[in-house]
């Protein structure tokens, strides 16, 4: 067998191997380091940072269907998504969209590409279904 | 033989070992049986009252907070009634209507079908809302479990109790007019937004609260679950300066509604998990 064949099979393998341990392990939830973000005196955001004292609002996105906000280690408000309840509230989202830009303008708005809401469709599925990230964004309010 | 085809007989091996092991993983999620149980619209209210300070509290609500939000004050003579009596309970459960004063039984009434009817008619004479929508007053009746209690005591009444199974049947008419249950309520949606639910293709909205967990369906079509927890809730209050003060009552029910927007069919369901 050639080298480059050996070497791909190979890496194919071992991706499946590392896959296989991952999915018999119940595909956990792989942590992605805390984005941090300074909020300054002034903006939207820092009024409702600020509220109750903590001065830190985090923003958790968990791609197994997950997203949280936490004050000081209170939970806040979550939203639990399937693919399919996201891809209603696109839908959703959309329609109201194209709705309040035709009543604006009283001009046909077209539709989103359906390629464009195939992708985002396929990206949320797939961070659902086959790898599953943590990611969180800190927010923290500026004196 | 060499070293290569060994160490890929390995990890053949490896992939078929882990493959065994995830068919024979349990599934992850096991389908539990729901308890049987007959769905009711419960509906308990505790109401507190002080005859030496004209005051009353009801569901968990304080006299002040409910002077706040408008809620009237009774007139002497309701005063002078109440003085003379330690507890009022009124329960409407299934087919009866009991009164209990001072804990002992003041009246009982079967409440059933033909009984109901008279009622109905006696309403559509007296009452100038409307004619009784019979089908929806017997999906709300049938189901009923109401308790309302009326107590001599200072203290702050207990939280109210409310667990419908039944949706509330809201519509907005073309013109943007409001009724529930078919009443109307003298409120209305400004032409803007209802030309923008038209023009955005909203049929019907089916919206469920179970102690904090928001379910909502638009068109039939599922949107992702919230959950709003209470003690995050103040965090909003603060920032936004709402002002929305004790909502332990409202986290601890469960109810749901159908809102209709023109002629398109009422929402059937229920919400009870």
């Amino acid at each position: 067998m050639p080298r480059f064949w050996r070497v791909l099979l190979i890496s194919l393998v071992i991706v499946l191997v590392l896959y296989g341990i991952y999915f018999a392990l119940g595909r956990p939830v792989i942590p992605l380091p805390t984005i941090p973000y300074k909020v300054s005196p002034g903006q939207p955001l820092h009024a409702i940072i600020t509220s109750d004292g903590a001065d830190e609002l985090k923003l958790t996105l968990n791609t197994a269907g997950e997203i949280e906000i936490t004050s000081a280690d209170q939970s806040v408000v979550a939203l639990n998504y399937t693919p399919e309840t996201f891809d209603n509230t696109l839908d959703l989202g959309e329609r109201f969209l194209m709705a309040q830009k035709s009543l604006q303008s009283n001009e046909y708005v077209p539709e989103s590409s359906p390629f464009l809401r195939k992708l985002v469709n396929w990206v949320i599925a797939y961070y659902y279904h086959i790898i599953r990230f943590r990611l969180s964004v800190l927010l923290t309010a500026l004196r | 033989m060499n070293k290569t085809p060994t160490f890929i007989k390995l990890l053949l091996a490896v992939i078929l070992v882990l493959g065994i092991l995830m068919v024979q993983q349990p599934p992850l999620a096991t389908a539990e049986i729901a308890k049987q149980e007959v769905p009711t619209n419960l509906v308990h209210i505790d109401i507190t009252y002080d005859p030496g300070t004209k005051s009353y509290s009801m569901g968990g609500f304080s006299a002040e907070e409910l002077r706040q939000v408008g809620a009237p004050q009774f007139p002497d003579e309701i005063w002078q009634v109440l003085s003379m009596l330690e507890n009022v309970t009124l329960m409407i459960q299934g087919d009866m209507i009991n009164i209990l004063t001072d804990d002992q039984q003041l009246f009982s009434l079967t409440w059933d079908g033909p009984s109901r009817e008279i009622l109905y008619s006696l309403l559509n004479a007296y009452i100038e809302l409307g004619d009784v929508d019979i089908e929806r007053a017997e999906a709300w009746l049938d189901k009923a479990d109401i308790q309302i209690t009326l107590r001599k005591s200072k203290e702050l009444s207990n939280p109210l109790q409310i667990e419908l199974a039944t949706l509330v049947q809201v519509k907005v008419a073309t013109n943007g007019e409001l009724s529930v249950e078919g009443f109307p309520t003298g409120m209305s949606l400004t032409p803007e937004t209802v030309a923008l639910i038209e023009a955005a293709k909203v049929e019907n909205l089916k919206l469920c609260w179970n102690k904090g967990v928001i379910d909502l369906q638009v068109n039939g079509q599922e949107l992702p679950q919230a959950t709003l927890y209470q003690g995050g809730l103040s965090v909003i209050d603060k920032a936004f300066g709402l002002s929305l003060g004790d909502l332990t009552p409202i986290f601890g029910s469960s109810f749901g509604a159908g809102l209709v927007i023109g002629e398109a069919d009422p929402v059937t369901g229920e919400c009870m998990p």
